[in-house]
């Protein structure tokens, strides 16, 4: 294969690898071998753009290989969104929470102190500034944790394999 | 109908033969998915891409019909061969007696003489 073959297989294994995402990566690491050592004695007698392009589209191949799965997979992708966002959208209750707390504190010029789940937020008002103060518990890494395991759907990993489907 | 007309017109048809063509060819020795894909093109199906091929393969692994093992390779990767299995082997025995089955209802319907082609009807005709 020359290096453009070589740039164009790993991109095509690239973009496949995403859309495997649901599969474990063992799996995944499986099913790039095998097409990399396959398609790299494909390229050397249909050459390495044919060789590629014969593959099909990452998605669809993807979807193939999702499809022939025997139990419902988790969707890892989705988890990780819904941490991200969880996260996101407590970090942002909490930063209101404490502007809220410092324009407390500079209307009434003392130290107020406050708290929501997982944090504890102090603010104050000095001659030349406002500040706030957030001391988080450990507890507040559960809200990406729970996040991710409902978006993943994680409990399929404990799920039974599904009985074989005759052919035909 | 050629090869080529069955892979262009339907190409479901051909998606749903393939396990059985590939327990098939497996049946014969043991192979590996490209091989697979050269001799099932070598076998009348030209424009066969390795991309129908491999999920199907993934298929039949889950399914318990084949099982697969790596052969260690100097020049790169280990490659993955297939093996049929005892289950593999049954399945393959159902599958095509299932189709010899079909294709013999198919080939008799189809057997059956053509009805006359009716007559164009003249305009104004009552």
């Amino acid at each position: 294969m020359t290096a453009a073959d070589r740039i164009r297989l790993a991109w095509f294994l690239l973009r496949l690898d995403y859309h495997l995402g649901n599969l474990p990566g063992r799996r995944r690491r499986e099913i790039r071998r095998e097409l990399k050592t396959d398609t790299a004695e494909a390229a050397a007698q249909d050459g390495g753009r044919e060789a590629v392009a014969a593959l099909g589209h990452p998605r669809v191949l993807a979807e193939g290989f999702l499809a022939a799965e025997t139990r419902p997979l988790p969707h890892y992708q989705r988890g990780a969104l819904w941490a991200v966002a969880c996260l996101a959208a407590y970090v942002y209750l909490v930063m209101s929470y404490g502007f809220g707390l410092m324009d407390g504190a500079a209307a009434t010029g003392e130290h107020i102190q406050g708290g929501l789940p997982g944090v504890t937020v102090a603010a104050g008002s000095e001659a030349t500034a406002l500040w706030s103060e957030y001391t988080f518990s450990g507890w507040v890494a559960l809200i990406p944790a729970v996040a991710f395991i409902l978006g993943a759907k994680l409990w399929r990993l404990l799920s039974r394999v599904r009985p074989p489907v005759q052919a035909g | 109908m050629d090869s080529a007309d069955i892979e262009g017109q339907d190409p479901q048809l051909l998606k749903g033969v393939l396990p059985l063509l590939l327990l098939r060819l497996l049946s014969l020795g043991e192979s590996y998915g490209y091989e697979l894909v050269v001799r099932l093109r070598a076998s009348g199906l030209p424009g066969l891409a390795p991309g129908t091929v491999y999920p199907a393969l993934a298929r039949l692994e889950r399914r318990g019909e084949v099982t697969s093992y790596l052969v260690p390779s100097a020049s790169g990767p280990a490659r993955k061969y297939y093996r049929l299995t005892g289950q593999g082997r049954a399945t393959m025995a159902d599958v095509e007696s299932g189709w010899r089955g079909l294709a013999s209802v198919v080939e008799s319907v189809l057997a059956a003489p053509n009805p006359p082609t009716p007559e164009p009807q003249e305009e104004g005709a009552s």
